[in-house]
Parts: structure tokens; sequence; C-alpha cells
């Protein structure tokens, strides 16, 4: 799963170098950043906390991938 | 007094030219700009704070070495012991949008492309979104001009992490935006203080590297 969504990010970005330890500062635009978490949204039907909207709040990729990891997660709960 | 800054930047570095006005900057700053992996990144980066000192030192008694950056609680950038200077950064692939005044003050900047129609449907309003789809013919311009409305404001309001974009309409308030073309891409910038129209003042990339020189000694 976490393999998938960084090729889907990778698809978003339109970059094949990013990995789970790349630093979003730098590799995404505020626009980019949203346009990856509607992807996801809808992809696994997950929807983002409102105080996760912000590139901030992921220092990595990988940060972001956990946290779309443990939103599914809870939604199969 | 609002005044707002707008820098176009090139993708090439001079190295020398780049590590020597590095020596402005914190080393904190240094290290961050180290870790990107983009020249324009990093450039970004460097030019818009240096931007920010030269108007202090131009209009203070506050000497470059003495400029401390903060950041407020809820994450949005001041400075230290001038807590009346009120300032915002923004910056896209190749610009830079600087806005000042003498109150709160948020700016955004982006490059004109393609609008995203499924971040309209998910994030922006009803207004909004009418207001990007009454026209098709100016679709892309009007989303980026909503977006970067949106995206001013809540740097105006500086509270980041509490403020989503779904939780306003940028159409409410009175957000001015202004288009520029600069080295053939076109650009949005909206600035957002309350009421005022910003003062625009067109600076290029060597201007800033001039401006910088007399602080360094």
């Amino acid at each position: 799963m976490k393999e998938q969504l960084l090729r889907q990010i990778e698809s978003v970005v339109k970059d094949k170098n990013i990995t789970i330890e790349s630093e979003i500062l730098g590799i995404l635009d505020s626009v980019t950043f949203i346009k990856i978490i509607v992807e996801i949204e809808k992809t696994y039907g997950i929807e983002f906390d409102d105080d996760k909207l912000l590139l901030s709040e992921f220092p990595s990729i990988g940060s972001l991938i956990n946290y779309v990891v443990s939103k599914i997660e809870l939604l199969n709960a | 007094m609002s005044k707002l800054f707008f820098v176009g930047i090139t993708d090439t570095i001079d190295k020398s030219k780049f590590n020597l006005l590095q020596n402005l900057v914190s080393n904190e700053k240094q290290e961050k700009i180290k870790r990107f992996r983009f020249d324009i990144d990093k450039k970004l980066s460097l030019y818009s704070e240096l931007l920010i000192r030269i108007i202090v030192c131009r209009n203070t008694d506050i000497k470059n070495q003495d400029i401390v950056f903060e950041k407020t609680y809820y994450g949005k950038p001041m400075l230290r012991n001038l807590s009346e200077f009120h300032f915002n950064i923004s910056h896209t692939r190749n610009a830079i949008a600087v806005a000042i005044s003498d109150y709160p003050i948020g700016v955004d900047i982006e490059s004109i492309k393609n609008a995203e129609m499924d971040i309209v449907e998910r994030f922006f309003n009803i207004d909004e979104f009418s207001y990007i789809t009454e026209n098709t013919s100016d679709q892309d311009k009007r989303f980026y001009e909503i977006w970067t409305k949106k995206e001013a404001y809540i740097k105006y309001i500086g509270k980041g992490l509490s403020m989503s974009l779904n939780s306003f309409s940028s159409l409410d308030h009175k957000i001015p935006s202004y288009f520029y073309n600069i080295n053939g891409a076109e650009y949005v910038i909206s600035v957002c203080n309350g009421t005022q129209k910003s003062e625009l003042i067109e600076l290029s990339e060597l201007d800033i590297e001039e401006m910088s020189m007399p602080l360094l000694v």
C-alpha cells in the first residue's frame, strides 16, 4: 500500500525521484499538495482532517503516507 | 502603508555570488537552504529573506545581523523585537512576492496553469465555484485568483493550523489580486490586509543582489 501511495504521489508531482524520506518542502507547492490529497481521498474513500490540510503538517513524504495508511486502517477497522 | 514587491527569479545559480549572499542569513536558514534539492528553491528561499532584510535595514536603524526571524504560536513568520513591522512572503517557481505593512498582512503568488476542478469541488464554496465556472474562457485565471485569495486570507489571519481552505469564501472579503507577466509566464498575486490596496513595486533578481551588497559590510 505504501508503495502504491508513493507511485500515486509521483504521478501527480511528475517526479520519479521521490522517496519515503523526501522532504515535502521543496518538492511540493501548495496546489500540488492539495491535488495529491484530493486524488488520495477519491482513491481510498477517506477524508483528511481539516488540520491536516497544510504542507507544514508533513515534514516528509513518509509522514504523509503514514497518515493516509492510518486513515485507511481506521476505515477498515 | 502597504507595499507589494514582486521579483522574477531565474533557474540558474552563480555559486560564488550565492555563497556570498548566504552570509547575510542565519546559520539555521543556511542549513534549511542546503536541504533543498533544486537550485531554484534555494534561490527563492534566500532571495525572499534578503528582500525582507533589505527593507528593514533601509527603513530602520536595525543592522542586518540583529534581524532575527521568529514564528508566532500559530507559525506565522515575524521579526523579533519588531512586532509592528508586518510582512509576508510567498514564492512559486520563478517568482517571489513580498508584502509589507503597518498591519497584519498575507500574500500568495501562483503561476497560472490549468484550473484544478477537483480542488474546486472539494475545497471551494458555492460562490467561489460559480465565479470560476461562469466564464469558461477565464477558468484557469479565475481558479488561481481564488486560490491565492484564499491562501492570502489564511496567511493574513495567521492562524495556520486552525483554519481550513473550505471554512470561508474568499469573495466575502476585500482581497485585491494583481496579474503579472514575466519571462513568458503569467502570475497572479493576492494580498490581504483588511482593506487597503498595496503599492506595487517590481524588482529584478539583480536589484536584490545589488541592494544586499551594502549589508555585507
